[in-house]
């Protein structure tokens, strides 16, 4: 029987994740400039969870000399770009775009890939807090936020990818990914769906 | 064929993972140390402090596994299991019991963080050895049957060579440890001394 949005995006059990929303990751390379372009909306949604007692984790993605294995340096090369990207490990590129501000609360989630489950307590967070949805916001869209989203619903979590909070938010990459999470990995929903739930939850 | 020893042991190819030297297991007014601290501790420190003196003249890296608990991983399970032990919480993150005991990593060192007993479950341990292409994990540290024992059979199920280095390894009683020890010997993996390894690390090619 099929959950609906509101018992999806209950405070109780649903984290607000914030995707690689980094200095250092916007534009991507070769990609559409401004990551920026989600802020607004996406700082509203992170305030309104805030306010609900939603769970937040910021993800960041942190490369490092450490991590960085041969195969992805074999990767780049084959790019033709330097495999110490621009979000390295203790470079200003690495820490979070201004306007977002975590909170002491909130859950700072160092990642090395495209998922925050490959290398990290992800899986482990949720349990032992017994999240049970996961809000999917931030970028990009392919890279991390389709990835997260497969990663979820594989170990058992409810996907919602906030489609207004994603970047790019529009064109072939966005529709495609939008309608393949509708079909096989989640739902998707606007942030003022999921803020009008939460203002009209009894808490 | 089994590899000989010193093919085991190319410096290029290991890493010395030392795991939790912290105050909460190492300290006598840590959560652990308050409750069980072993006569041979301090022996072991002086062991690995000139074991990693070792590893940094031979280039070897040098992973420094650290326990961290938090209110995102901290869950009634293990709350229980910490009131069983008599302990309370354990390293949790920013407090003093989680800080390194007398053997800090220095600027070559890397940090790997952890939250369970295994230094292998959902960290990034394994990603570190892989970038850097490890075949043989020397293991240290305290908390035999925790720390150490958990970190050594999840590096044997991932494929390394396991070695535990046998005199810089404390925590827990003497007797237990030795039992422990001999258990991975027959069962899991090799155990060598410090000295053994840095004089392989010192041989001429």
């Amino acid at each position: 029987m099929a959950i609906s949005l509101k018992e999806r995006v209950d405070p109780r059990q649903a984290v607000l994740v914030i995707l690689d929303m980094q200095k250092g990751s916007w534009p991507p390379r070769g990609g559409p400039a401004g990551g920026e372009e989600i802020l607004p909306d996406l700082t509203l949604l992170i305030s309104a969870a805030r306010a609900a007692g939603v769970a937040i984790i910021f993800v960041r993605n942190t490369h490092s000399e450490w991590t960085t294995t041969k195969s992805r340096k074999e990767q780049t090369a084959h790019i033709g770009v330097d495999y110490r990207t621009r979000y390295w490990e203790g470079t200003p590129g690495n820490d979070f775009l201004e306007g977002l501000n975590p909170q002491p609360e909130d859950l700072i989630f160092i990642k090395h890939s495209y998922s925050p489950y490959a290398h990290g307590p992800m899986d482990l967070v949720l349990r032992s807090r017994g999240l049970q949805t996961v809000l999917l916001t931030g970028g990009s869209t392919l890279g991390a936020v389709e990835t997260v989203a497969k990663d979820s619903i594989v170990r058992g979590y409810n996907v919602v990818v906030v489609d207004d909070c994603v970047h790019p938010r529009s064109g072939p990459i966005y529709e495609m990914v939008i309608d393949y999470v509708n079909r096989h990995l989640g739902i998707t929903a606007s942030s003022k769906q999921i803020m009008d739930c939460w203002s009209n939850s009894t808490r | 064929m089994p590899l000989e020893l010193k093919d085991k042991l190319p410096p290029s190819r290991c890493a010395v993972v030392l795991v939790d030297l912290q105050n909460d297991f190492c300290h006598r007014d840590g959560a652990w140390g308050k409750i069980a601290i072993d006569p041979d501790l301090e022996k072991a420190v002086r062991s690995i402090r000139s074991f990693v003196s070792g590893a940094h003249s031979a280039g070897v890296p040098v992973l420094f596994l650290r326990t961290i608990y938090n209110a995102w991983t901290i869950s009634a399970p293990i709350r229980e299991w910490w009131e069983k032990l008599g302990t309370g919480p354990v390293c949790v993150e920013g407090s003093w019991g989680a800080e390194f005991y007398q053997v800090l990593p220095s600027d070559k060192d890397r940090v790997v963080n952890k939250y369970r007993a295994s230094g292998f479950l959902e960290t990034d341990l394994d990603l570190h050895l892989r970038a850097k292409e490890i075949q043989t994990v020397l293991l240290a540290g305290v908390g035999v049957w925790g720390g150490v024992f958990e970190t050594a059979r999840d590096a044997v199920a991932k494929n390394y060579y396991v070695f535990l280095v046998e005199d810089c390894i404390a925590g827990g009683k003497p007797a237990e440890r030795a039992t422990l020890i001999d258990l991975f010997r027959r069962y899991h993996g090799e155990v060598i001394s410090s000295a053994a390894v840095v004089e392989s690390w010192r041989a001429p090619k």
